[in-house]
């Protein structure tokens, strides 16, 4: 479509009647600075298609402040080689006319036409909004508006479509779209969508078909078990029959019976056998003795004789033993007697020794006892001495210190005094006797001298008072000091108990004689008593108690005479050689003793061997017992033949039986008896628990709960089964519909693709365009110096965008061409973002569509458009 | 005279695990319920004895609530009742008969041969029994009936469980053999067999009696008991089968591929009643529209009948250019709809028959509901 002529009335910014009557095919360059009205200009063409004319929310079209105009646009276009004209105004006067060639139409009649034409909606009420704004809304872009366009599309989306359908073939994506929803719909109650795993009735359905294989799996076991539980109770119950009519324990106990009946005899043979072996041993026992008591006999007389020869020999040496034996014993009487008297002159001896010995000593502690005694009273009386020098010395101490500060003191008060006399007034009295003078009211002897330190009074008795006042500025101060220092002095003397100075002077030297005098007599005393009096008082007592012992013991020793005693060395020998004596003749007796013991012992048992054979010999009967003892060894002998031959026999006997052999046999037939009675009863009690058991699996109903189940099991394997059946289908179907529904929109978005590819070879020669199902731009790849650039549309800069935006309009507009559509395009303010390099480029693809569309450009930038090839009209 | 009852293979306790819930329990209870109607016909006839000749219970751990139920079902005839058991309750040494006794329901008028020893039937007759022991036997255990000796005048029957020699070859097993001709050999005057579920004369003194409630497809001339008379004693006896069972086992088997045969199958469907139990397997090409048709026929016929399974595996589906018209599938649905008629025959036919049938669910308002025919594609 063409538009040839706009006019516009009381319009927003034109009040006056503004008209355009030259508008050009191709592209229409607007060019103004802003606030001009250009803006005004696109919305009376957007008024004139999409505000119903009785829309009572259009105030915004009315000039400024003036409530009573009526906005007008008229407007005249052609299409398809038809005119169009459309007369439109508003608020105060309500009218819309339209003329197609020579045909009129008027109202929303009208309205409706150019609605339908262009492919957009109006409003249910109020002012038309851009979704309502359909394909004109996609083409015309508002003023900075280039870079939004997928919105646009999306509004432009079914008048599109049904634009385009035309080129494409019957689509019916709608209806499609209506059945895939309902097929997901109907899966998704079977399927989750995520992840296809069943749900609701299908899940239900599988969860059962678990628990009843899980069921019916433990009840096929259980029946096993109960199945074989009964073959096992029938086994058990005709072994039971069979033992109880054979009792096969009553064979094994007779054949163990016999066993041991066996057994026991060849233990008796063998018991008999080492019977047989003892005997003969026993035997050769008795027949060694037999044997030797028969030699025996024959030695008996040679035996006698030498019996008599040794009993003899012994005798003769008993006697001479015994008769040594008297001799020792005299020789040791002898030597007893000599070592007693020894041993008494060796006692008294020794008395005698002792008694001078302790006399001897006595006489050395009394001369002892009388030193000490002389030397224990001088150092007493040194003692007594050293107490009184000490007390007299302690008395008459002076701190030799203090005496010296002492006559400091005295010095000091001296030389105050000295220089008072001399700076005092001294009156000089010479009164007569009887004169009665008194100074300071103390009587004046009759020669004194007084120094007068300060102001004094003289009574003169019945003369009257003379008060003298000396002079002298120190003196009263000298006076005080004095009398300080004399109160001082005073005071320390009285301390020290001394009248004066001097005279602890004297004190002291005394002191220092008394302590020579101490220090001596100190010395004098350490010589007597070096450890003390008390220690030689010890001494004395000692002294004393020993001497007093020594005569006790002394008067305790009997008095003998000297001259009846040997010397006690002479006495000590005589004993020493006595006891040798004794100690030898005792050593003898002993050994004699001996010697006369063992002769006598041996001569005893020569004559009990003599006579125990003289004795046997001599019996009446002893031929007799001769040939009796040669009688038991033949019989012995023959006997022990006998013994002999049957022990081999019974030897031989015992080796040919194999008795291990016999008492396994006696075992294993017992331990079979008790193992058959034991099966017996273990039998008995396995089929009885086995009988409970069964009974009690029995009544449990297992086979006709397992074929319920089973059955159950079946009908929801078939459920589950269906289901699966019909996911498959579903999945099939959605499937199919899905991949032609991709292909169908392949095809829809072709011619798009073709016209967008036209564009982009100009402007970004290498650029793909990924298309979304309602036409609108989804995915941009560019190749760029930095490398391909994949991207959303809305993810690349507002510059891209704006160039996209106006390309991809180019594009749809191509399209609806290409459908037979009135297409018209109006870029205000397109491409501001755009740098020169691209609008140049923009620019050669505007002049391109230009060919094909009418195109309204408005800008308020000349310079940029310069070169765009067309008149630019201002106003 | 001598008159009886033979019936065998009772199978109490079955369960019908090819059914839904309710049609299988509603099977299992016909067990019991034809025993009754046995009873009471034995009651009507004033017939001599019931011999029971094997498989009384189909399994050996029954709930006891299923082995007290037999036994009240048995009440409306006074007796006596002569059973033994067969491979599937054999008389093991624990078996449900030794439990039916410590339960004490078996009552005085049934007898229940657990050991080979004969029984006399009211002084007329003396009945050889040869219970299962085992659950599989591979000697024959009516050898013995040879060596019975009976007291002259009464009528010999003997009363077994097993596979009849040289004559059932097909299907059964050699398991529990019985020597042909041994209604000869042992001179019986009639051999009640049981095992083999469907009414079968051997010979003119041997017959297997069948089940007398149906419990396969496959078992012709079941659900029935057979009535006896022998006049006396080598005498042939006089068999009369009777009608005891309640349900009809049917195998339907259709091959479609034009509409007509859908409305062929779609008849035999509507005369279904609810004694059938039906097993309908359909096979061929079907379009959408007689598909649609099928399956409410289907509905309705499974609503009608005791119990129905439904095999449409090989059943091909085929939209017809009307089909795919009808149901406006354009654009890309109707090429989804086209591939789909084109994949049909591949190797997951199964599955794109379901897809189809699913889209066609869909997209005609009128036409299957898929959540619910999942268990019937």
């Amino acid at each position: 479509m063409i538009i040839s002529r706009l006019r516009v009335e009381n319009f927003k910014k034109f009040r006056r009647p503004f008209e355009i009557n030259d508008l050009a095919p191709g592209i229409n360059l607007f060019v103004a600075p802003n606030e001009s009205g250009k803006s005004t200009l696109t919305e009376a063409i957007r008024a004139a298609f999409f505000e119903r004319s009785r829309s009572a929310s259009v105030d915004h079209l009315r000039p400024w402040g003036d409530a009573t105009a009526a906005p007008t646009v008229e407007l005249e276009f052609e299409w398809n080689e038809v005119k169009y004209q459309i007369s439109k105004s508003f608020l105060a006067r309500k009218r819309c006319d339209l003329m197609i060639g020579t045909q009129s139409l008027d109202g929303a009649q009208a309205e409706d036409y150019l609605a339908e034409l262009m492919g957009f909606q109006y409003p249910g009420r109020g002012s038309s909004n851009p979704e309502h704004m359909g394909i004109p809304g996609l083409l015309w872009i508002r003023q900075g508006g280039s870079h939004e366009l997928n919105q646009f599309v999306g509004y432009a989306g079914d008048h599109l479509r049904q634009a385009l359908g035309g080129s494409v073939g019957d689509l019916t994506l709608g209806s499609g779209d209506q059945l895939i929803a309902t097929l997901e719909d109907e899966r998704s109650k079977l399927v989750t969508a995520s992840n296809a795993s069943p749900r609701g009735e299908y899940q239900v359905s599988l969860r059962r078909k678990a628990e009843l294989g899980e069921r019916l799996d433990f009840l096929k076991d259980q029946i096993d078990t109960y199945r074989e539980g009964v073959d096992r109770l029938g086994r058990l119950r005709a072994e039971h029959a069979e033992d109880e009519s054979n009792k096969p324990w009553v064979a094994l106990r007779a054949q163990h019976d016999l066993a041991a009946a066996q057994f026991r005899q060849a233990m008796g043979l063998k018991d008999a056998c080492t019977q047989a072996e003892q005997q003969v041993k026993q035997g050769k026992m008795q027949l060694t003795a037999l044997q030797s008591q028969v030699q025996g006999f024959a030695n008996d007389a040679d035996q006698l004789h030498m019996r008599q020869t040794r009993l003899n020999n012994a005798s003769t040496d008993l006697e001479a033993k015994q008769s040594g034996l008297k001799n020792a014993q005299d020789r040791l009487s002898l030597a007893q007697g000599d070592f007693a008297s020894a041993q008494q002159r060796l006692t008294l001896s020794r008395i005698v020794a002792q008694r001078q010995g302790i006399s001897q000593t006595l006489e050395g502690l009394q001369s002892q006892l009388s030193t000490l005694q002389s030397n224990l009273g001088r150092a007493q009386g040194l003692q007594a001495q050293v107490m009184d020098l000490n007390t007299r010395a302690q008395a008459t101490r002076v701190d030799k210190v203090e005496l010296k500060k002492l006559v400091k003191l005295q010095d000091e008060t001296t030389a105050l005094r000295n220089r008072l006399d001399a700076v005092s007034t001294t009156l000089e009295f010479d009164l007569t006797p009887n004169a009665s003078v008194r100074v300071e009211g103390k009587p004046v002897e009759a020669k004194a001298r007084i120094n007068l330190i300060g102001q004094t009074q003289i009574n003169l008795g019945d003369w009257g008072c003379l008060t003298v006042l000396p002079g002298g500025v120190d003196l009263a101060i000298l006076n005080g000091q004095l009398l300080e220092k004399q109160t001082t002095l005073s005071q320390w003397l009285t301390q020290l108990r001394a009248d004066s100075v001097a005279q602890l002077q004297e004190r002291q030297s005394q002191f220092e004689a008394l302590s020579a005098q101490l220090e001596s007599t100190k010395e004098l005393l350490a010589v007597l008593a070096p450890v003390g009096v008390s220690e030689l008082q010890t001494q004395e007592r000692s002294t004393l108690h020993q001497i007093e012992q020594l005569r006790m013991q002394f008067a305790g020793f009997p008095e003998i005479p000297v001259d009846e005693t040997l010397p006690l060395a002479e006495a000590e020998r005589l004993e020493s050689n006595a006891r040798a004596g004794l100690e030898s003749a005792s050593e003898i007796l002993q050994k004699t003793q001996l010697e006369a013991a063992t002769s006598k012992a041996t001569r005893d048992a020569a004559h009990e061997e003599y006579a125990v054979l003289f004795e046997k010999v001599s019996a009446p009967n002893y031929e007799e017992i001769k040939t009796q003892a040669r009688k038991d060894l033949d019989e012995t002998l023959a006997a022990q033949v006998k013994l002999e031959s049957d022990w081999r026999e019974l030897l031989k006997k015992v080796g040919e039986l194999n008795l291990a052999v016999l008492e396994q046999d006696v075992n294993r037939l017992l331990s079979s008896t008790q193992q058959a009675e034991q099966n017996y009863q273990q039998r008995l009690q396995q089929i009885s628990a086995l009988d409970a058991e069964l009974q009690t699996r029995g009544a449990l109903g297992q086979e006709e709960e397992l074929a319920t189940l089973q059955h159950e099991f079946g009908l929801v394997q078939r459920r589950a089964t269906e289901f699966e059946r019909r996911v498959k289908a579903l999945n099939l179907l959605l499937e199919l519909l899905r991949s032609k529904r991709q292909e169908l929109a392949l095809k829809l978005q072709a011619p798009l693709q073709k016209h967008l590819q036209h564009y982009l070879a100009i402007l970004w020669p290498g650029t793909e365009v990924e298309l979304a199902e309602d036409l609108s731009i989804e995915k941009i790849q560019r190749v760029s110096t930095t490398g391909a650039e994949v991207g959303n549309y809305e993810e690349f800069s507002i510059g891209a965008r704006e160039q996209m935006g106006v390309v991809a309009r180019l594009a749809y507009a191509d399209l609806l061409k290409e459908a037979n559509r009135p297409t018209l395009l109006i870029l205000d303010d397109a491409l501001v973002n755009s740098d020169k390099t691209r609008l140049g480029q923009m620019k050669r693809v505007l002049y391109d569509a230009a060919t094909r569309h009418q195109i309204l450009l408005f800008s308020c930038h000349p310079e940029d458009w310069s070169d765009l090839g067309v008149p630019r009209r201002e106003f | 005279m001598l008159k009886f009852i033979h019936t065998a293979d009772w199978q109490v306790g079955r369960i019908y695990s090819q059914f839904e819930e309710d049609d299988a329990s509603a099977l299992s209870e016909a067990r019991f319920k034809s025993v009754e109607r046995i009873a009471q016909l034995a009651s009507q006839h004033a017939v001599d004895a019931v011999l029971v000749a094997g498989d009384v219970f189909d399994l050996q751990t029954v709930s006891d609530k299923t082995i007290r139920r037999l036994f009240l079902s048995m009440e409306p005839f006074e007796g006596p009742w002569i059973l033994i058991p067969g491979n599937h309750d054999a008389a093991l040494t624990e078996s449900v008969w030794s439990r039916a006794q410590r339960l004490n329901v078996i009552p005085p008028n049934v007898q229940v041969c657990l050991q080979a020893q004969p029984v006399p039937v009211k002084g007329k007759a003396i009945v050889l029994p040869a219970p299962l022991q085992q659950r599989h036997t591979y000697a024959d255990l009516t050898e013995w009936f040879v060596q019975a000796p009976t007291q002259p005048g009464l009528i010999r029957v003997g009363l077994a469980h097993g596979s009849m020699q040289g004559v059932l070859a097909e299907d059964i097993d050699s398991n529990n053999p019985i020597a042909s001709g041994r209604a000869a050999s042992a001179k019986l005057d009639y051999l009640a067999l049981g095992d083999w579920h469907g009414t079968k004369q051997i010979d003119v003194r041997t017959w297997y009696s069948g089940t007398p409630e149906t419990d396969r497809f496959k078992a012709n001339e079941s659900g029935q008991v057979l009535m006896v008379s022998i006049q006396a004693p080598g005498v042939e006896p006089l068999v009369e089968s009777i009608t005891v069972g309640e349900f009809n086992w049917v195998q339907l088997h259709a091959t479609v591929s034009v509409p007509s045969d859908v409305d062929r199958v779609i008849t035999q469907l509507q005369s279904l009643s609810v004694s059938h139990v039906v097993q309908l397997r359909i096979d061929g090409i079907i379009d959408l529209a007689g598909h649609k048709r099928l399956l409410m026929a289907i509905d309705s016929a499974g609503a009608r009948v005791r119990a129905l399974t439904v095999a449409l595996d090989d059943l091909a589906l085929e939209p017809t250019d009307d089909d795919i018209a009808q149901l406006k599938a354009e654009g890309y649905v109707g090429e989804v709809l086209h591939d789909l008629r084109e994949q049909q025959h591949s190797a997951q036919s199964e599955t794109v028959r379901d897809a189809l049938l699913i889209l066609a669910g869909i997209l005609d308002p009128m036409g299957n509901q898929p959540a619910n025919q999942g268990g019937r594609v």
